[in-house]
């Protein structure tokens, strides 16, 4: 059971996340215009690295965000997590306060 | 099948104490008069705080439960909670629409969708940590602040209390959906019995 | 010549209590032992030598060993609804009136008929049934094998105990309480970690318990004992008794079992821990090997540690007269033990070619013969060991010794389980003759024996430095506690012999409990399964309950010399959770049976219903299916409540529905986006339904979107799923179109929803007294209004799914069963009836409108269900459009949605026929419709849209039928009723 940092709510189990597949996949629009190949590829094609894989999950059981995670396949240590777009930390960290 | 008083509006009243004893487990309805959820555009969040401080209310802060009347509870990055325990949902709005436009933010009272329970007593811990994960050791979940997890397999809001409880310990709060009070009225009382 | 109790005066036994007297029945006979005996040792004591039959041959088997690692005697522990299968003797604490049963024997242990297999035991090597029962049928075959195989016997009945869960988040998990892990323990500990210490035994101490060692001047036992009370006195650290840490997983995530004594029906008997640990100390220790020759399996064959183990832990001496076999100095050890009890040792049987001159003379002071350089070539016994016949290796002088005891010292290995579950590393020690740990995968480290350190002062010393790394990696600084004196017994200087030379290989035991033989493993050899995982499945070696904790290390030895092969490089099999076995009831803990199983949701208007008679269900929901009146079936209230829709006016609360309010400057383009149809023109007060799509272009979701305001939407998503919906827009609003202006708030819960329906309805809402214009040109189908009824706020929507005139009023949930009953005293004159899902099944389905995931598949696109035209005119992208173009798409054989006529009631699930019996589609809903009044289904039809008109033929089940293809819509398909 990954122990995940979410950059909002702290390390928590991989059960209160839900995996969102890779993390850099390029939705083709409509003006793109794909082929019929292309667009499958796009719904089925995924690399199956060993080693970092680059992935999203999305934190269902805490703060709802989209993050992004870097993690090994093989040795399953989590390399880095952000979210995956950009972040506003309107709100002050009670961390930050707290000087942790 | 239990009776669903919760529905019927009556004060949920206590679940069980252990042995009668509530400075072992002392769990409890709590009723607040308003719960509103604010769910904030970009643009209103830009200067949001300042905004709240010029009504008198508390900034939200990240993993946070600030303030006691209204009390700020931090959800996302732009949603919090504003519970008031006498003030009704209308009057909370009210204010919050004094500062913030139609178009800026959803202000939606919840009142009726949530329910909150407070958890207190020598023995809390012990029947907390049967549902949920959560790390409740005191540097690493302190007094002011709030986490959103799984408890009994639901989304919940755990926050801990800045005031201490009737019976003068650490209390915490659980803000969950309505609809499931029964069911997790069942997984108290079940997990309560674990506790020896 | 059997096991016996040792008097008090001899040995006390410190882990029994000779005051309290037990008694018990094993295989039917009445024993006594004492509380703290093992169910293994009070056999001991009772002179049983036959405790159990092996699992293929039916050899008459006797207690192996101390612990875990107990290979034979396996036992069925009470009967009826708590009978718990394959546990093991050693591991079972005696209590009062417990019964066992040795499994895989009949009628008893000791006059077992399935020994008779032993006659023809030659043609039953590893593997034999991948090479017969096959011809003509392995199903001839089958019902006899099934009988014949396996251990114990499963419960039939539900399980009555309770189990628990327990999360814990420490800094420092330790594993193992006996020296090492109690040092390493009670220096983080003294530095302020917060420490979990977890044993599986009853008290603290490890193999001081037993080994008679002793630290800083006091018995071991003593000296752990204190030592664990120091422990404890830290607040934030706790030790665990009777628990077992079964697996290591991801990121220093531990699961351990802690078994609690005194389990009522109320109390949990097992607690489940589910720990996240900063770091982790594995002071595991080591399990002893046997040594491998015929007949070693013979009751009266031992461990070596094991007869200490039952000598000084349970006052129980195993036999009369024994024969010590070794590689190592615990042989010695063993025999100096014996001797004391006043116990026989006839010889030592040494392998290693030197004695020291003290062991010499300390033997010939006892009378021990030591035959240095030598082996049992043989044991000899039918249902117990009788003699063992000895050789010098190389050959020359043999002799027999009788004896009713051997103890077996085939060298030690370190339980290195846990630290493989977590990734670490092993290599294979050439001195130490086995697997030790090297690198980490995560923060974990080995101490004491089982990382390789088999003397005591090591032990100590690893414990508590490990201690004080663990702590400073954290941050915690301070003293380091002392290392106390200890006494050394030394466990190294030893051979490396997986068999015994010259043996015979066919009967000489590898795997006590599947009977795999050192033969057995050439044969996996021969036949080209020389990898350790092949050697593993193909000889069953490893895969019995002690899972191989006695045999995996010199079956790898043996595959080695047997494939010229070092044991490192024939490896060690995969080591997976758990530990030793665990019961279902404790990993299932977190979902209790019954009510719990599952979150369960409950309408705001639930008690409502409940008065009413309502038969409640779960769809997702806890709802009504009928409200049965004297003694209706559900078929006949359905359809009585469906007609008074149809004919006067229906309630049916429709709380559950998704509600999700939407807002901002881009809701509208964002809900383009989400939608198959165009939302951001829709006007304010109009709903329009949708259908959503996901990008395989499959319908996930059809339902409504309601304008509230300028920019601002409420949207009614199918009550089944709205959650997942919910994260569905949060999905693509977050990631794929973070820049448009808008936010979602899910407010399903916030709103209780009553919905009145049929002819009557406007007249029921106009008595409750409501402040909207009713009537059909001022509030027309599919849109909603605000206002006041009966004195509360409400927002109501004219939507339908059941076809006749429907208002859908949302409240403030808390304020449903209020209105519910306002509704039910307003609508008597109006012949109001509630109505429940079956009921709201059959109006939707005779109007055609669909359930998605009922009557849509995982393949099902707009076009199929009639909604291809507004595809075209769309500009916008939405999700799925693209594959809505893809070749399979746009052909003409797909699935479409039908409805069928026929004079027979139709059931879902029935296949549609073509000329030649192949299936070309299936009924998706079916009903005898309550306005039409005859039976009606909706089907998903290859081609259907052109088959209006046509007879086919219906399966269903082995019988034929007839329908008749027809529109969807089979009542009031203009809609007449609806915009009334």
């Amino acid at each position: 059971m990954h122990y995940i940092d979410c950059p909002w709510c702290g390390l928590r189990d991989e059960s209160e996340f839900s995996y969102g597949g890779p993390a850099d996949l390029i939705r083709p629009t409509l003006a793109d215009d794909v082929s019929d190949q292309e667009w499958a590829d796009y719904l089925f094609t995924r690399d199956n690295p060993c080693g970092e894989h680059h992935e999203r999950w999305v934190h269902t059981f805490g703060c709802g965000q989209w993050l992004r995670l870097v993690r090994d396949t093989l040795s399953h240590k989590i390399l880095r997590v952000d979210v995956l777009r950009k972040k506003q930390n309107i709100f002050p960290n009670i961390t930050d306060e707290r000087g942790i | 099948m239990t009776d669903l008083s919760l529905r019927a509006l009556k004060p949920w009243g206590r679940v069980d104490s252990i042995g009668n004893d509530p400075s072992q487990l002392l769990i409890q309805m709590e009723t607040f008069s308003a719960i509103v959820r604010v769910t904030a555009l970009d643009h209103c969040l830009q200067n949001l705080s300042e905004r709240l401080t010029s009504i008198g209310f508390p900034v939200p802060r990240v993993n946070s439960a600030v303030g006691e009347e209204p009390c700020v509870i931090w959800l996302s990055p732009r949603d919090f909670l504003i519970l008031h325990k006498t003030h009704p949902a209308g009057d909370v709005i009210e204010k919050l629409n004094s500062i913030i436009k139609e178009d800026e933010a959803l202000i939606i009272d919840q009142t009726h969708g949530l329910g909150i329970l407070s958890y207190a007593g020598d023995r809390a811990l012990d029947l907390l940590s049967q549902g949920t994960s959560l790390d409740f050791s005191e540097v690493s979940f302190g007094k002011g602040e709030s986490r959103r997890t799984s408890f009994a397999h639901l989304k919940v809001t755990i926050f801990s209390f800045q005031a201490t409880s009737t019976i003068g310990q650490n209390m915490w709060m659980m803000v969950f959906d309505a609809p499931y009070a029964d069911y997790l009225s069942q997984w108290l009382l079940h997990a309560q019995k674990n506790i020896t | 010549m059997t096991g016996y109790r040792l008097d008090s005066t001899i040995n006390m036994g410190s882990l029994i209590d000779r005051r309290k007297s037990l008694s018990f029945t094993f295989n039917g006979t009445r024993y006594k032992g004492y509380e703290g005996d093992s169910l293994a040792s009070a056999l001991l004591a009772e002179g049983v030598m036959v405790a159990g039959r092996s699992f293929k041959y039916h050899r008459p088997r006797g207690v192996f060993a101390a612990d875990s690692q107990e290979t034979n005697v396996i036992v069925q522990l009470e009967t009826g609804a708590i009978t718990e299968p394959n546990l093991k003797a050693t591991q079972i604490e005696l209590y009062e009136g417990l019964v066992a049963r040795s499994v895989n024997c009949w009628p008893s242990a000791r006059f077992d008929l399935g020994a008779l297999i032993g006659l023809i035991k030659a043609f039953m090597p590893a593997g034999f049934y991948y090479k017969t029962f096959m011809w003509p049928s392995w199903h001839l075959f089958e019902s006899t094998i099934r009988r014949a195989a396996g251990l114990g016997l499963s419960p039939i009945q539900p399980d009555p105990d309770r189990y628990m869960v327990q999360h814990a988040t420490c800094d420092l998990l330790v594993v193992g309480a006996g020296p090492a892990g109690l040092m390493a323990a009670d220096q983080a500990s003294a530095l302020g970690m917060r420490v979990i210490l977890a044993d599986d035994k009853k008290q603290s101490g490890g193999s001081l318990l037993w080994n008679g060692q002793e630290v800083g001047g006091e018995k071991g036992q003593v000296w752990a004992k204190n030592k664990a009370q120091t422990i404890k006195k830290n607040l934030l650290s706790q030790i665990l008794n009777r628990t077992t840490v079964v697996g290591y997983y991801d990121h220093n995530f531990l699961l351990a079992i802690e078994y609690l004594p005194n389990a009522t029906g109320h109390s949990p008997r097992q607690k489940l821990w589910k720990i996240r640990a900063g770091h982790v100390i594995l002071a595991t220790g080591s399990f002893e090997r046997p040594l491998v020759y015929a007949g070693n399996d013979l009751p009266g064959t031992m461990l070596n540690s094991a007869i200490i183990h039952y000598v000084n832990a349970y006052g129980v001496a195993p036999g009369e007269c024994a024969v010590i076999f070794t590689t190592n100095n615990t042989g010695y050890e063993t025999a100096r033990v014996l001797t004391a009890m006043g116990v026989t040792v006839r010889a030592i049987i040494d392998t290693r070619a030197a004695v020291t001159c003290e062991k010499q003379a300390w033997a010939n002071e006892q009378g021990i013969i030591i035959y240095p350089h030598t082996v049992i070539k043989t044991a000899k016994g039918g249902k117990a060991v009788r003699s063992v016949q000895i050789e010098q290796i190389g050959g020359g002088k043999c002799l027999t010794l009788e004896c009713d005891l051997v103890g077996l010292s085939g060298g030690w290995n370190p339980a290195v389980h846990l630290f493989s579950q977590s990734g670490g590393k092993l290599e294979f020690d050439d001195r130490l003759a086995t697997f030790i740990p090297t690198t980490s995968a995560q923060d974990v480290t080995s101490v004491g024996s089982a990382k390789g350190a088999f003397d005591l002062g090591t032990c100590l010393l690893q414990g508590r430095d490990a201690g004080l790394a663990a702590a400073a990696s954290r941050g915690f600084v301070g003293e380091s506690t002392e290392v106390p004196e200890f006494e050394q017994w030394d466990k190294t200087d030893q051979d490396m012999m997986w068999t015994v030379p010259e043996t015979s290989l066919s009967s000489a035991f590898v795997d006590f409990q599947s009977d795999v033989t050192a033969a057995d493993i050439g044969l996996a050899a021969r036949e080209g399964f020389v990898s350790v995982e092949h050697l593993k499945r193909y000889t069953t070696l490893g895969m019995g309950v002690d899972q191989g904790k006695s045999s995996n290390i010199n079956a790898i030895g043996i595959m080695g010399d047997l494939t010229n092969r070092t044991p490192e490089k024939v490896g060690t099999t995969k080591f997976r959770p758990p530990f030793t076995p665990v019961t279902m009831g404790a990993m299932a803990a977190s979902r209790p049976q019954g009510e719990l199983l599952r979150p369960r949701k409950y309408m705001p208007g639930h008690n409502w219903h409940i008065s009413k008679g309502a038969h409640m269900l779960d769809y997702g929901w806890q709802r009504p299916s009928h409200y049965p009146i004297a003694g209706e079936t559900m078929q006949q209230a359905a359809l009585r409540e469906a007609k008074n829709v149809r004919n006067a006016v229906g309630v049916l609360e429709s709380s559950p529905l998704g509600k999700f309010e939407v807002m901002g400057a881009d809701a509208g383009k964002f809900l383009d986006h989400i939608y198959v149809g165009t939302m951001s023109n829709l006007k304010v007060g109009s709903i329009r339904y949708g259908l959503m799509l996901n990008e395989h272009g499959t319908i996930i979701d059809d339902g409504v979107v309601a304008k509230l305001s300028d920019g601002h939407f409420l949207l009614n998503v199918s009550s089944g799923h709205a959650d997942r919906i919910m994260d569905w827009l949060e999905e693509w609003r977050q990631c794929e179109w973070p820049d448009l202006d808008v936010v979602i708030q899910n407010v399903t819960h916030c709103w209780g929803a009553i919905t009145l329906a049929g002819p009557n309805a406007r007249a029921v809402l106009t008595a409750l007294g409501c402040d909207i214009p009713l009537k059909n040109d001022q509030f027309p189908h599919m849109r909603w209004r605000m206002g006041t009824l009966s004195g509360f706020d409400v927002r109501i929507f004219r939507v339908s799914f059941s076809g006749e005139v429907s208002f859908e009023i949302n409240i403030p949930s808390n304020h449903t069963v209020e209105l519910l009953s306002r509704i039910e005293v307003e609508g008597k004159a109006y012949g109001l009836a509630p109505y429940g899902i079956e009921a709201l099944d059959m109006l939707r389905i005779e109007k055609g409108y669909l359930l998605i995931g009922t009557d849509t598949d995982s393949s099902t696109i707009p076009q199929d269900i009639g909604f291809g035209r507004a595809i075209n005119k769309k500009a916008s992208d939405f999700i799925g459009r693209r594959s809505l173009k893809r070749e399979t798409a746009l052909s003409d054989d797909r699935y479409h949605l039908v409805g069928l006529m026929s004079d027979q009631m139709m059931q879902s699930g029935s296949h549609i026929l073509d000329q030649n019996k192949k299936s070309r589609g299936f009924i998706t809903s079916a009903c005898f419709g309550a306005g039409v009044l005859r039976p009606i289904a909706l089907a998903l039809l290859r081609a259907g849209h052109d088959r209006m008109g046509e007879k086919v033929t219906l399966y269903t089940q082995g019988t034929e039928s007839a329908a008749t293809v027809c529109q969807a819509v089979h009542f009031d398909p203009d809609g007449e009723k609806l915009n009334d």
